[in-house]
């Protein structure tokens, strides 16, 4: 696949781009701040946008704004953002629109380099990555409904939330798939929620787990003051 | 790197000047005549203030039921307010006792008329200066009749052999000689006279001192020590204040500084091993170089950890101290540093934290802009304030501003109660004073 990626971190970059190409993908751009990813982003159309949140010239939480705007302008966009530290509220940014693909993920990831592309093929497919830790402080949020749940159900919820798939979650949990259905479905009924399936579930869940009604196709105007250099 | 270390370190106590209340600098006589001149002019300036202190006092008082009273109290206050800073003034420049003037109530600009005008009366340091209108009167009396007394009876006395011969001759009186039994007559009179103007001569400035120094002692006490302690509580607010900021300052930087360094490397690191990982099954000579690579990355990270702690604490600092953490610093230092360093056994921590970034950078500044060929460093204690001068013979040209990391030094002295000065003119040579409280 065709990638954008972000960093203002040179070393990153590289690093990012060696564990890219080796796994046959191509970069097609790599740029240092926000104004140059927003650019970037909206010339070439990649697949999918890796972004890191902390990127000049603002040095805060650039790379997430600059995301905000891409999806703005190119709602179709599929973003990956990286991070050093999960914050809520960046989550809360990402997961207020856009209808493509989006990703969430530590740094630290990206050194479980078959989980790490995974969860790129996830985001390009149009599907959620977000990481583990995301998904426990949201479950944290929601501490009542949770302690309806046996702790396997918890599991699953927390692995379908991240935006996998039943395969995926039977191969992680080493069960079969229709262990998993059976599980998903319990989850559902438990949780007030619809059964669904493929991506709308993940948005379902989420949606759930922030505390707010799914909506998953209002475009996105939460979109700050925010304009490319 | 080649380059010379001269130092030398000197553990003694030998130049600490004891601080005294006298300039040493300026003569006995010129400060006799200060003194006599401060106290000859303290009485009928204290005259003075005691009538209006009085007069102001008694008619207000009076009248106060009438109400004119207010108005008669709050105009004599301010009458002596002058004579109170007229009495600074003397104490600046006669005395060299440099009392900060105290804060008087100000009228807020909404206040109405009649508050405007009662403003005096609301204010702790004009009551004392009505204090010190009445109380210094009984000083400035005692010190003007003492110091008249002692210098008419000194030169009186001194000079008696010579005027006595005006004097009407009377036989039948008994002179002070006579009745000490020195003999009768004019001789052993003048002898005596002599002896005792001599005396008095040679303690006339230690009494004209005192009587000086009683009265500026009232007048300091009751016209500037409020103001002092007024100082001191808004310095202490500001030493806190500072100290907060640059606690949060330095928060920041290091969290920046862990951010773009030693966590980025482990980023790497971790996607370099991650590689590594999944390139022993299928090219294990690709995976040894990238492994080395990460090596590297290893290597990086823990040298930038060790500079990033060394940027909060020296760890020679924490393990032996201040002293030798200076000549740590003086030994990183590219040119030779003459330091001598006067210190007791042990400071409080954060004295020591301070007083070794004070140094070294004033050194890593002189490296950086200076071009200076050799820098002095002196680090003493001077009673309970620890004095460090860093003196180089640079470009000069130095600010405390953005980007000399002065601005950032002088919050981190404030931090520790202490000053920060620093004369550098263009052309050099620059120095840099700090003093911090050592309690």
């Amino acid at each position: 696949m065709r990638l954008v990626v972000a960093d203002d971190s040179l070393l990153l970059r590289e690093g990012l781009q060696l564990i890219l190409t080796e796994a046959g993908h191509e970069v097609v751009a790599s740029v240092g701040d926000g104004p140059a990813f927003v650019a970037a982003a909206l010339e070439h159309r990649p697949d999918v946008c890796l972004v890191d949140v902390r990127m000049p010239p603002s040095h805060t939480d650039e790379g997430l704004r600059a995301a905000v705007e891409v999806r703005r302008q190119w709602p179709q966009a599929q973003v990956l953002v990286l991070s050093q530290y999960v914050e809520m509220s960046y989550a809360d940014d990402l997961l207020a629109g856009g209808r493509g693909g989006i990703g969430y993920l530590l740094k630290d990831r990206v050194s479980d380099i078959d989980a790490f592309l995974a969860s790129l093929q996830r985001v390009a497919d149009g599907g959620t990555a977000l990481d583990p830790e995301v998904i426990e402080r949201l479950m944290v949020r929601r501490r009542d409904p949770m302690e309806r749940l046996t702790p396997r159900e918890r599991e699953v919820l927390g692995q379908m939330a991240q935006g996998k798939g039943n395969q995926a979650i039977a191969d992680d949990l080493v069960v079969t798939v229709a262990a998993v259905e059976k599980h998903t479905q319990r989850i559902f009924a438990k949780l007030g929620l619809l059964p669904d399936d493929g991506h709308r579930r993940v948005l379902a869940v989420l949606a759930y787990l922030r505390g707010s009604a799914p909506d998953y196709t209002a475009p996105d105007h939460t979109a700050p003051d925010y304009s490319p250099g | 790197m080649t380059h010379t270390l001269t130092q030398r370190l000197d553990m003694t106590a030998d130049d600490t000047a004891p601080l005294a209340l006298v300039p040493g600098r300026e003569g006995w006589w010129r400060r006799l005549l200060l003194d006599t001149g401060y106290t000859l002019t303290a009485f009928p300036i204290a005259l003075l203030a005691f009538v209006v202190a009085v007069v102001g006092l008694s008619v207000g008082a009076a009248t106060l039921v009438i109400g004119v009273g207010f108005v008669v109290l709050a105009g004599s206050l301010v009458v002596l307010r002058g004579f109170a800073h007229l009495e600074r003034l003397r104490l600046r420049s006669m005395q060299g006792r440099t009392g900060p003037v105290p804060s008087y109530a100000v009228a807020r600009p909404g206040d109405s008329t009649v508050r405007r005008l009662f403003t005096p009366l609301r204010d702790t340091q004009s009551w004392l200066d009505l204090l010190w209108g009445v109380l210094g009167f009984v000083t400035g009396t005692t010190a003007f009749a003492v110091t008249v007394a002692w210098w008419a009876g000194s030169f009186g006395g001194v000079t008696y052999w010579f005027w006595q011969r005006w004097l009407p001759v009377d036989d039948g009186t008994e002179t002070l000689a006579s009745i000490m039994g020195l003999g009768d007559g004019r001789e052993p009179e003048s002898w005596l006279n002599l002896g005792l103007g001599l005396v008095g001569l040679l303690l006339l400035p230690v009494v004209v001192r005192l009587m000086a120094t009683m009265h500026a002692s009232l007048s300091w006490v009751l016209l500037c020590s409020r103001a002092e302690l007024q100082r001191e509580v808004r310095r202490a607010e500001g030493g806190r204040e500072a100290a907060r900021i640059a606690e949060a300052d330095s928060l920041r930087r290091l969290e920046r500084d862990i951010h773009d360094g030693p966590q980025q490397r482990l980023v790497r690191l971790q996607m370099d091993l991650g590689r590594a990982g999944k390139q022993l099954d299928q090219d294990p000579q690709q995976a040894k170089v990238t492994i080395d690579a990460a090596m590297q990355q290893a290597r990086d990270t823990v040298a930038e950890l060790r500079s990033l702690s060394r940027g909060i604490a020296p760890p020679v600092l924490v393990d032996r101290g201040l002293v030798a953490a200076l000549q740590e610093a003086f030994a990183r230092s590219p040119f030779p540093v003459h330091a001598t360093i006067d210190l007791p056994g042990s400071l409080p921590p954060h004295v020591e934290t301070t007083v070794y970034f004070v140094v070294s950078e004033a050194l890593t500044n002189v490296a950086k802009h200076s071009g200076a060929g050799r820098v002095e460093v002196d680090v003493a204690q001077v009673g309970r304030r620890i004095r460090v001068a860093v003196t180089d013979d640079g470009a000069g040209g130095a600010q405390v501003g953005k980007g000399h990391g002065l601005a950032g030094l002088e919050q981190r002295v404030r931090a520790a109660d202490g000053t920060l000065e620093i004369t550098s003119p263009p052309g050099g040579p620059t120095s840099l004073r700090a003093e911090i409280a050592c309690d």
